[in-house]
Parts: structure tokens; C-alpha cells; sequence
């Protein structure tokens, strides 16, 4: 038996203690049994750049409130000063506000995108695992099928059908990303489905539900967290990507591909802070989740 | 008088290989055939026999985790295999498992509390605090510190983890408890907590236990019969005593013969040891399935498979060439006297 | 089969002398293994018994020069035929390891390789310290196989080991240990996971292979009654030290040390089920928790002041333990 933290016996009877508060004890129940299951330099260092970014986008119009739609035709160009931190476009616009805005975009895309790619494949992924096996076997085909359609097609055929905005993106790069994350949920969910306290719930009289709610999503959340991780970062290049096909975010509203690629149409007047700000950004948000993934990942399989 | 708990020809037998959607399976194994048994309130009974012998499927068609092929399975009269899922839960309250592995039988992500509550939690059993209360008090009575209960399995030993894992199952207070090898990957002293720890629970609680084995040193500790299986078939069946005393089987001649001489009292060897192993389920031998390896086949015991039958009170055996009572035969020569000694 | 080490004057198996296994560095050092004497003489078995967490297997670990990460011989000698081993270069002792020392571990399919054959694991030692040629060591491997009583041996020489039972896999295991023709064996707990009559069967091809090589034998193993049955001599480990040791004759005639007689009434015998079985409370003390007195005396029955004090003196010859309140006689 694991000895007391303070390496005392300490008789429960005879030691009055007040009753720990909600926070006290949810810290030394689960919350530190997970910080201290996950903690790695690398999910601290990734957590840290990704929070900045939030808070930049999200926090930053709260200090620096300003327009980023509004064209000034006066200041056309200006390289960052202390009246525009990171600069203006060709159109005069402030780079600053325009940086924050498609963060705003950028990263709600990566993130909603990722959660109902998660949602999605958690669902299509479950259903096969607990279904009869024929069943099972239909649905993975089906999947198969899925995986096979190449994406950038179809989102050609998307754009033409649906106007292009933060919500048609979120939702449509999120479906065009679930069935990878169905197809792991479905073989850990069948790994998990052979252990013998699945057998023992199942003993207890457990239904089904319950097993998968419970037993399967508490034993898998771990990789599923990794997974989703890793899917917010694929999701801002694929958006990053598409703002350079015209699929992405339509102008005049920000977003960091976006701007990265305006910077890049006008490379050759040499406005470097039109590149260099966005481009940085993207940079950051990718390494920032690919780092804190990594870092659980170390984590899980250091177990 | 029918017995409590009444197995009645109880028949198991699973598809092989995957059996897809184009592809036939590939076979069946016969993993249980015909058992017949009785088990009383307060009784144990120990199923022995090797791997593959069928022991654990046993006992999970008597907890309906595996679905019998045929035969019926009754407690207290009702017959449970006629039972729908729903139908069937009331009485998963009055029979719960102890699994082999007390590292794969628990989910590491829940704390030692939410284990323990998880039946009471399922069966709809009290509210919250008077759960926590009930966890908290089986925990001590298992020999461990309430305050393992917002601790994680993964902090503790096989043998405590065993223990968890036994107050999880009474947690239900349950009648019947099905103990598929809890003690098999533990240290001996770790063995002997957890066997003295189950014998004292049974008088406390009036418990009936079915305790699953390859070890008959262990089966002999805990129960009043044992039945015998090789390759899902009862060989031989008979009180602990008598067993032991008089083994009419060769197999079961063969199962004594192989322990210690230290555990086994000293004896000579009625036999010697068999060759080989088990054969594969799948393909098992035609007649007496033990007459590959049985040191006292003869051509009838391939051809015709031996009944069940009585030799004494109690006692059945299914061979066509039983052993002889031998009653007691002296420590031969040769052999050091410490070994009898019993200690 | 050429001898890779020359025959030095002195007895013939292994001597250890006053072994210590220490891990870490600084004030944070702490010993696993402490002051462990022991000999093992060529054709003789000597039991090393004791719970998980004893150090048993650490022992083994240092005496194949095999520690953990961290892990350092700090003090005593390894002589196996009279060749000091804790004096090796690490090329001269991996030699060693190869060719004169054989191990078998509990579980067999974790130390087999599961994607190469049967002949190629066991012909490859043989090869690599034999200096056979392809052939040869495939004709020395079906030996072996055969030798082990691997039924059908020839066909099943190409098979994988998730093709093999686990009684199978352990004589596999067994075969590929001998490969070599070493003069000392390890076995760590070999038949656990085995059925009786299979765990029967190892330990009696364990014992007759031992005879014919005439190798020295270390039985590890948390069961008593085996080594009753198989060991020429006795040695009880609680938390990295030898409580009592001595000839298996005089030690199961007269355990004395209190552990010692828990262990042996641990074991559930037929002839007295109803007896209770001794059970100890408690788990042995990790390494970084080692007391400078006895370490059993936190869970022992007949515990007093001073046994808290300072290590017990050693008492008794060949047949000694280390208790200043012994079971049974007047020492």
C-alpha cells in the first residue's frame, strides 16, 4: 500500500478535519491524479503559446479596440509604429485588429471544426464497435469508402454550393475530418470491449450505454485528447490552405491564411509585416498544439 | 429436493474465427458439455482442471456472461436461462465474479470508491452517501485504509488489488460468488491472505462460493466438492475428502501426482505423470477424451466415451478403468521425512 | 564445445561473496541487494526464495550483469568457476552472459521474439558464440528442440512462438538457454503461469538437463514447496537481504526464521485443509524505506525493542539465519 503523503499513519478516528471544500476536493481527487498523469514540459510549453493565442484574439480587442473592416485611404501601407502596432494593408486597414479578428475566425475553425470531427467520429466509431458484427463490418466498409474521397474535391464542390463563412467552414472541414478519428474510436473501443471489467459492469448488470459511456469513452478520452489535438492544428493549415485557393474565409473579414496570402500577393512592393505577422501566428498556433499533443503522447506511452 | 443452485446439462459451444460477411466460420469448439452439478446455500464447490478445460466458461454461463447453448441454470427454482436481460437483473445482485486478473478486471481510471460503488451505482442500490458509507466499510473490512477509496488501482499491489476487487463484489451483498483463479498470479503469502480473507467471509456472510483453479492445494483449502473437468467435461466429482483420499480418475490421480510432494501429504505417486499437453477443444480425441495421455488407456477407452457414474456417496466418476481405493500408502523408502511433515 | 573461460583453480560453479546492488547517486543512493552470500556448486540447484519485491530478481539481474538503468554493483564479487565476473569489461562479460550463463523468465512469449522463427532463435546464439555454420546450428537447434521434449520437432522448428503453447514456449525457452552448454541457469519463477501438470514436467526436464550438463542451478521462485521438491540448498530473501539460508535438507527439517516458517505455512497442503494458513499483514519495505534493524520486524509476530535496533548477528553454520528470535530450539 502506497504510504500517507506525509509518511505518517494518521488515525482517521481520532483526528478531527474539516470537511474539504468542492475544490479541495476535486484537486485531491481526479484533477491531481490527471495534472500529474499528464504534466510534461511539452503540454506546458504548447498550453502556454496556445492560451497566448486566445487571449490575443479574443482578450486583445478589449486593450487595442479597433476596426478591422475600416479602410483609411490616408495611411495606406504604414510599417508598424506605435499608432498601428503591426503595421496597415494596402487598403489602410489596421493590421493589428485584422491579426486579432482572423485569429478570432482561424482558431474558432480549428477548434469547432476539431469538436465536431471528435463528436462525429466518436458516434460513427462507438455505433460500429457495439453494433453486431456484420453491422460493424458495413460500417467500416462505408468508411473505408469515405476515407477514399479525396477532400480538396470535395470541398471544390462544397464552395459552390454553400456561401463560405466561419460557420459553413466549421462545419464542413469538421465533417470532412471524422472518419480517421471514427476508425481509431472503433479499434480502441473493440480493444477495450475484451477487458475483463467490461465483462464485470456487464456482471452488475450494465447496459450497453453505459458500458460505452463509462468504460469506453473514460479509457480511450486519453487518446482521443491526442487525437483532437493534433486535428485543431491540421484543421488551421487546411483553412490556411484554402484561403490561398479563394476556398476560405471571403474577404473583406480576416482570417490568418487570408491575410498571409493578401501579404503575399503584394511581395513584390516589400511590405514585410504583411507576411511576416500572420505567417508567425499560423506558425505558432500549429507548433503550439503539435507540441502539446507530443507532450501528452510522451505521457500515455511512457506509462 | 432440488439444490439451490441447480446446473442441469448445461452445453457451450462458440463459433470459431471471425465468420465474416462472405467468409463460412471456421468451426466450433465444444467448450462445455452436459454439466450436471448442485451447489447448497453456504457451500463451495471448486471446479479444477487445466487450460482449456473449460473451468472459467463455466463458471460465466452460470452468471449468464456467456450464453449457454443449452441446458438450464436455476436458482432458488427459477430457471435463469429462460430469463430476458431486464428480467435477469434482479438476481445479478445475488451472484457476482472475482475475475482472475485483478489488473484488467478494474478500469485504472476510476478511482477505488467509483469501483466499488459501480453495482450498487448500477443496481440502483441506496443513495450516494449511504454507498460511499457501505464502499468505505467493506474496504476495511478487507484490511485496507478508507481512504483508498479516491485513490487509483494503479497505486496498489496485486493482492490488494484482489481485495478491491472482492469488495466490489460483495458490494451487492450477493449469495453467490463466482471466483474464477483470484489467487493464481499472486505470491504464496499473498495467496493465503486472500484465502483466509474468503473463508472468513463465507461464515460471516453465509456465502456460497464457486472457486475456479488449477491449483487443488488452494480448491482443497475452500471447498466441501470438487469437480474435476478436462476438455468441458466433469471427470469426476466428488467431496474434497474422498478426492484427495481416493482420486478414482486418472486425471485426477495425475493432478495430485503433479504437486509438490510437500503440498500432497508425502504420497507416492498413483501414476505416472502424462505426457504431453491438453489436447485443442476444437479437435478433441474420440471416446475417454483423456486416453491420448492417460497412463491406463486401453483400446476401449478410445472408442467409447465413458459415462458419469457413482462409485460411492457423493462421489461420480467417468472413466471405464477407476482407480482402485488405496486407502493410505506409507511414505516409501528413500523419501526424507520433512516432506511428510506437515507443519 | 571450446571453453570460453579458462579453467582457474579453485571449486567449480558460482561463488558470491558479500553481494550489494545499489541504485542512485549521492545522498539519494539506496541498496536494493545487501552483504548476499551464496554458492551454488556445478549439478547443485540452490532456491532463492521470497515475495515480489524481495530482490530476488534483482539478484539474478546483477549476477548477469544486467541491472536497470541506475543500477550498480556497489560491493562483493561475482566468481563463476573462479573467474571474477564484477571485474569484466562490458564485451568480456556480455561473452560470458552468452555463453556461460542461461536464463529463463517467467513468461516466455515476452522473451521470445515474435517475428522470427523458432530455429532462428535459437540457432543464432549458437552461431554468434558457437561459431557454427547455417547448417550446424539447424541441426543443433532440432536437437535441442527434441532434447526439450518440443513433440514433432522437426516440422515445428520453422513455427513462430505465438504458435506454441505456453508450456511449449517455455521448453522453447529452456532449449534456446542451453544453446550454449552454460555452467549456470537461471530461472526466475518458470512455471508461474503454467498448469500443474505442465509446471511438473519443466521442473522435472529442468532437473534431468541439469544432471546430464552437470550446470549450476539458481531457482527463483516465491513457492517453497517447489523448492522442497528441486533445490539442493536453500536461501529465504526478505527486502534485499538472506534471512536464513542453509542445505534444503536442514532447512525444511528446522526453519527458524520467523518469515521463513510464514512462508512454508502459507502453502495450502492436502492433508490438513482445515488448518488456517498463516498469512502475513503488510508488504515488504521498499528500498528507499530500509530500516537499520531487521526488516522484517515491522510485520513480524514475535517483534521486540531491540530487533529495531540494529541488523540480528548471524547464527548457525551451514544451516544460519539471521533472527534474535528464532522459531523452535534454544539459540
Amino acid at each position: 500500500m502506497s504510504s500517507h503523503p506525509t509518511g505518517m499513519a494518521v488515525n482517521t478516528r481520532l483526528v478531527a478535519r474539516p470537511v474539504p471544500g468542492l475544490f479541495t476536493r476535486l484537486w485531491t481527487g481526479s484533477l491531481s491524479h490527471w495534472v500529474g498523469q499528464y504534466s510534461h514540459p511539452m503540454t506546458w510549453t504548447g498550453l502556454t503559446i496556445f492560451v497566448l493565442l486566445l487571449l490575443f484574439s479574443w482578450g486583445g480587442p478589449w486593450v487595442y479596440p479597433a476596426d478591422p473592416l475600416a479602410i483609411h485611404a490616408n495611411h495606406i501601407l504604414l510599417a508598424p509604429s506605435w499608432r498601428f502596432p503591426l503595421g496597415t494593408d494596402n487598403l489602410g486597414r489596421n493590421m493589428l485588429a485584422r491579426m486579432m479578428a482572423g485569429g478570432r475566425v482561424t482558431l474558432e475553425v480549428g477548434l469547432l471544426g476539431s469538436f465536431i470531427a471528435l463528436f462525429m467520429g466518436v458516434l460513427y466509431g462507438m455505433s460500429a464497435a457495439l453494433s453486431p458484427r456484420w453491422l460493424d463490418k458495413v460500417l467500416m466498409r462505408l468508411l473505408d469508402a469515405l476515407l477514399a474521397l479525396p477532400g480538396l474535391v470535395l470541398m471544390i464542390f462544397f464552395a459552390a454550393l454553400v456561401p463560405l463563412n466561419a460557420l459553413s467552414l466549421v462545419l464542413v472541414l469538421g465533417f470532412l475530418s471524422w472518419p480517421g478519428l471514427a476508425r481509431i474510436v472503433r479499434n480502441e473501443a473493440l480493444a477495450y470491449k475484451e477487458r475483463d471489467y467490461v465483462l464485470a459492469a456487464r456482471q452488475f448488470g450494465a447496459g450497453t450505454f453505459y458500458i460505452a459511456r463509462t468504460h469506453l469513452m473514460r479509457s480511450m478520452l486519453p487518446i482521443l485528447i491526442v487525437n483532437a489535438t493534433f486535428m485543431v492544428a491540421d484543421l488551421i493549415l487546411a483553412l490556411s490552405g484554402l484561403s490561398f485557393l479563394g476556398l476560405g474565409i471571403q474577404p473583406p473579414h480576416p482570417s490568418w491564411g487570408g491575410l498571409l496570402n493578401d501579404g503575399l500577393q503584394l511581395v513584390i512592393i516589400g511590405p514585410w509585416w504583411l507576411i511576416v505577422f500572420p505567417g508567425l501566428a499560423i506558425f505558432l498556433a500549429i507548433v503550439a498544439m503539435n507540441v502539446l499533443g507530443q507532450g501528452l503522447l510522451a505521457r500515455l506511452e511512457g506509462r | 429436493m432440488k439444490p439451490w443452485l441447480d446446473v442441469e446439462g448445461l452445453d457451450v459451444r462458440f463459433t470459431l474465427g471471425e465468420g465474416g460477411l462472405l467468409r463460412r466460420s471456421q468451426g466450433t469448439i465444444h467448450a462445455l458439455s452436459d454439466i450436471h452439478f448442485g451447489l447448497e446455500r453456504g457451500e463451495t464447490m471448486g471446479l479444477i482442471g487445466e487450460s482449456g478445460s473449460g473451468k472459467s466458461t463455466l463458471g460465466r454461463a452460470i452468471l449468464r456472461l456467456v450464453r449457454p447453448t443449452a441446458g438450464e441454470v436455476r436458482l432458488g427454482g427459477v430457471n435463469l436461462s429462460a430469463l430476458s436481460e431486464r428480467e435477469m437483473r434482479p438476481y445479478r445482485q445475488q451472484m457476482q465474479m472475482v475475475f482472475q486478473d485483478p489488473f484488467d478486471s478494474m478500469n485504472a481510471r476510476m478511482t477505488v470508491g467509483q469501483i466499488i460503488m459501480e453495482p450498487l451505482r448500477l443496481q440502483g442500490i441506496g443513495r450516494t452517501g449511504e454507498r460511499r458509507e457501505k464502499a468505505a466499510a467493506l474496504l476495511e473490512r478487507m484490511g485496507l485504509d478508507r481512504r483508498a477509496m479516491h485513490r487509483y488501482p494503479g497505486q496498489y499491489s496485486g493482492g490488494q488489488r484482489q481485495r478491491i476487487a472482492i469488495a466490489r463484489a460483495l458490494s451487492t451483498a450477493p449469495r453467490l460468488l463466482v471466483l474464477d483463479e483470484p489467487t493464481s498470479g499472486l505470491d504464496v503469502s499473498m495467496q493465503a491472505r486472500i484465502l483466509n480473507l474468503l473463508r472468513d467471509l463465507q461464515g460471516e456472510m453465509a456465502l456460497s462460493y464457486i472457486f475456479i483453479s488449477h491449483d487443488l492445494g488452494a480448491v482443497a483449502y475452500l471447498a466441501q466438492r470438487i469437480a474435476v473437468l478436462y476438455l468441458g467435461r466433469i471427470v469426476e466429482i466428488a467431496p474434497t475428502g474422498t478426492l484427495i483420499g481416493a482420486p478414482a480418475h486418472p486425471y485426477t490421480a495425475s493432478l495430485m501426482d503433479a504437486l509438490p510432494l510437500m503440498v500432497r501429504r508425502g504420497e507416492a505417486a498413483h501414476l505416472p505423470l502424462p505426457v504431453g499437453e491438453s489436447p485443442s477443444p476444437v479437435h478433441p480425441p474420440s471416446g475417454c477424451a483423456f486416453h491420448t495421455r492417460c497412463p491406463r488407456a486401453e483400446p476401449r477407452c478410445g472408442m467409447e466415451r465413458p459415462s458419469l457414474r457413482s462409485v460411492s456417496a457423493g462421489h461420480q466418476v467417468a472413466c471405464h478403468f477407476p482407480l482402485a481405493r488405496m486407502g493410505n500408502p506409507p511414505t516409501p523408502a528413500g523419501l526424507p521425512p520433512y516432506y511428510a511433515a506437515g507443519g | 564445445m571450446r571453453a570460453v573461460i579458462p579453467p582457474k583453480p579453485g571449486p567449480a560453479g558460482l561463488q558470491v561473496q558479500d553481494l550489494g546492488v545499489s541504485f542512485g547517486r549521492g545522498r539519494k543512493a539506496f541498496d536494493v541487494i545487501d552483504s548476499l552470500s551464496f554458492q551454488v556448486g556445478a549439478g547443485e540447484t540452490l532456491g532463492l526464495v521470497g515475495e515480489s519485491g524481495s530482490g530476488k530478481s534483482m539478484t539474478a539481474a546483477a549476477l548477469m550483469g544486467l541491472l536497470p538503468w541506475g543500477g550498480r554493483i556497489s560491493a562483493g564479487s561475482v566468481r563463476l568457476d573462479g573467474t571474477e565476473l564484477t571485474q569484466l569489461s562490458a564485451p568480456a562479460l556480455r561473452a560470458v552472459r552468452g555463453r556461460e550463463i542461461g536464463m529463463i523468465f517467467q513468461n516466455p512469449l515476452s522473451s521470445l521474439n515474435p517475428s522470427l522463427t523458432i530455429a532462428q532463435q535459437i540457432a543464432e546464439p549458437y552461431r554468434l558464440y558457437g561459431g557454427a555454420d547455417a547448417q550446424a546450428a539447424r541441426t543443433h537447434a532440432l536437437d535441442l528442440l527434441r532434447e526439450v521434449g518440443v513433440p514433432d520437432a522437426a516440422r515445428r522448428l520453422d513455427d513462430y512462438p505465438h504458435q506454441f503453447s505456453g508450456g511449449m514456449r517455455q521448453r522453447v525457452m529452456i532449449a534456446m538457454a542451453l544453446v550454449c552448454h552454460p555452467r549456470l541457469l537461471i530461472a526466475d519463477e518458470p512455471t508461474t503461469a503454467l498448469d500443474v501438470i505442465t509446471q511438473a514436467q519443466i521442473l522435472r526436464l529442468i532437473r534431468r538437463l541439469q544432471k546430464a550438463l552437470g550446470m549450476a542451478v539458481i531457482f527463483i521462485t516465491h513457492d517453497l514447496s517447489l523448492v522442497a521438491e528441486h533445490a539442493d540448498s536453500v536461501m529465504v530473501l526478505y527486502a534485499g537481504r538472506a534471512v536464513e539460508q542453509g542445505p534444503a535438507e536442514a532447512f525444511f527439517r528446522a526453519p527458524r526464521h520467523p518469515y521463513s516458517q510464514a512462508l512454508l505455512h502459507a502453502i495450502p497442503r492436502l492433508a490438513k485443509p482445515e488448518e488456517r494458513l498463516s498469512d502475513i499483514d503488510g508488504l515488504p519495505p521498499r528500498p528507499q524505506e530500509f530500516s537499520k534493524g531487521c526488516r522484517f520486524a515491522p510485520r513480524c509476530p514475535a517483534v521486540t525493542p531491540e530487533c529495531l535496533n540494529a541488523y540480528p548477528q548471524r547464527q548457525g553454520g551451514a544451516h544460519h539465519f539471521y533472527c534474535m528470535h528464532p522459531v523452535g530450539g534454544s539459540a
